[in-house]
């Protein structure tokens, strides 16, 4: 209780260098969760993207109501399939007035059985990359019925190369911020203690044992930790908000639907933990260098 | 060699050397000692090795080769974590004063009492009790910026006696101060002396030392030169040219 009132009174005292340093932590841990958020963000728009990859099967028009379910079944069976859906000539006719509703000079006159009956198959997540998909379709092709397969190759192709780089991006660019955040957290509570090089001396030379010194140090360094990171994910969240309200509708008209998310808890948790660490390790290291003699 | 231990000396130097990085002598084989309630001078130009003689009394360095005891303890063989518990029976007063700017008189002398676990009602007890002793009592609300030279030498030692220590150290204590100043200041530490506290006294005032009958060591280039009675200490001429 003592240490308490002791670092209380002591950030009181220090209430400049406290602020400062207080004020960097914020902005620092502001940076890194703005990435975080991001990469969420981008994460969700990934598996969106994903679960839009599917596997059209045309098949042949002479297939009798019995063919078709037994096709289903089998390709149920393949095992990598998270759902299948059969569009009849009809249903497909439908879908093609219903997209070019503005233009009836290209519907009119249509037959209703020119287009093909299909299978619309969306795969699970895992099957997602571009050999896995190519295995399934080699599969597919085998099947008796099967008039021709559509699953754009290229685009699957890429989404998985752009997947791939940002997830790396993810790791280096959060792995360098982190490092440059720790380094900046914890000299600016080196330079707080610094200011304080005298007093610590006078404690030392009146007789304090370096626990009696540390501790209050130590108290400061986590409430540093916690109110900056408190403050970060505050403005966090409030600079999230403004950007829902601001730029969401756009974002999502350009990238499509996607259902913006805040950190989950465990990040929250993380970036607290993270303050709490570096406010700690600052003071502590800090200190151990005055602490020597 | 086991340093021998006399309960009359409070602290006793057994040829004791301090040598720095790049082989710099500060101290070379000194052998000295100050008794139980002795008020001593130690004198000597800038450079002579008083204030490291000073620092290897409340442990600050640690000596190259020799012994040192403090109220019979043999300081060289102490770990790090007993420092603290030494410094607590060793008041120290530096020219600087080294006082906290922005806390108050009453608590640049308490902080002494806190940190050895002293609060509360005795905490303020023993502040008044010393404050009144320097004469600073009116003065205890008062920031070290607002008070004197002379005052703020005062409070630091206050500082330094609160704990009642058996030894006190001043390092040039009154090199900031003008001479009606050193004065007050030396007279307040004859009296602390005269109830018992041991008080060494590190200055390059050789017109200081005259004025007072007390015993001077006398150090040049890192050795002792003189250990006599300051009416007799014949000040080393070398000593004389580089202090003045």
């Amino acid at each position: 209780m003592y240490f308490l009132r002791k670092a209380y009174r002591d950030i009181r005292r220090n209430f400049l260098v406290n602020s400062v340093s207080t004020i960097i932590i914020v902005f620092s841990l502001l940076i890194f969760s703005i990435f975080l958020v991001v990469s969420v963000n981008l994460n969700r728009l990934l598996v969106n993207w994903k679960g839009k990859i599917q596997v059209i099967c045309y098949v042949k028009n002479d297939l009798s109501p019995n063919e078709l379910q037994n096709m289903k079944r089998r390709i149920r069976e393949l095992g990598e399939v998270r759902s299948i859906n059969y569009v009849s000539k009809s249903d497909a006719m439908l879908l093609f007035k219903r997209f070019f509703h503005n233009q009836d000079g290209i519907v009119e006159g249509l037959d209703k059985d020119i287009l093909p009956a299909s299978f619309e198959i969306h795969l699970k997540e895992k099957s997602h990359g571009g050999w896995r998909i190519d295995e399934f379709v080699k599969k597919l092709s085998q099947f008796e019925g099967v008039a021709d397969i559509q699953y754009g190759r290229e685009w699957i192709t890429r989404l998985s190369t752009i997947v791939h780089l940002l997830r790396w991006g993810q790791l280096i660019v959060g792995g360098i911020l982190f490092l440059a955040i720790s380094f900046i957290i914890s000299n600016t509570i080196k330079l707080s203690i610094y200011s304080r090089k005298e007093e610590i001396e006078i404690m030392k030379l009146v007789g304090a044992t370096n626990g009696f010194i540390k501790i209050p140090f130590l108290v400061e360094g986590f409430f540093q930790g916690v109110f900056g990171a408190t403050l970060s994910l505050g403005l966090l969240y409030l600079l999230y908000q403004s950007f829902l309200w601001r730029s969401g509708p756009f974002v999502r008209a350009s990238l499509g639907p996607i259902d913006f998310s805040f950190l989950p808890w465990s990040s929250i948790g993380g970036i607290l933990l993270v303050g709490i660490s570096l406010g700690l390790a600052g003071s502590y290291l800090s200190l151990a260098r005055f602490l020597k003699a | 060699m086991r340093a021998p231990m006399d309960s009359s000396k409070m602290i006793q130097f057994f040829h004791v050397s301090k040598v720095y990085p790049g082989t710099i002598h500060a101290l070379t084989d000194v052998t000295l000692e100050v008794n139980e309630g002795e008020f001593v001078f130690l004198t000597g130009p800038s450079g002579a090795g008083k204030t490291t003689l000073l620092k290897l009394i409340f442990c600050d360095e640690r000596p190259t080769r020799g012994d040192i005891l403090v109220n019979g303890m043999n300081v060289c063989r102490m770990r790090a974590s007993q420092i603290p518990y030494l410094r607590r029976n060793i008041g120290i007063v530096f020219q600087d004063f080294k006082l906290l700017k922005d806390l108050s008189v009453f608590q640049n002398v308490a902080f002494a009492l806190e940190v050895t676990g002293i609060r509360g009602k005795e905490m303020k007890r023993r502040t008044w009790k010393t404050l009144r002793m320097v004469g600073l009592l009116d003065k205890m609300d008062e920031t070290p910026l607002k008070l004197s030279g002379g005052e703020q030498q005062r409070v630091a030692i206050a500082r330094a006696l609160v704990n009642n220590p058996p030894i006190l150290l001043a390092d040039e204590p009154t090199g900031n101060l003008d001479p009606e100043v050193t004065l007050d200041i030396i007279n307040l530490m004859n009296n602390f002396n005269a109830s018992g506290t041991t008080i060494v006294v590190a200055t390059h005032n050789t017109d200081l030392v005259r004025k007072y009958r007390k015993r001077v060591i006398q150090l040049l280039r890192g050795r002792t030169v003189d250990q006599t009675h300051s009416e007799r200490s014949m000040v080393h001429p070398e000593a004389t040219a580089s202090s003045s």
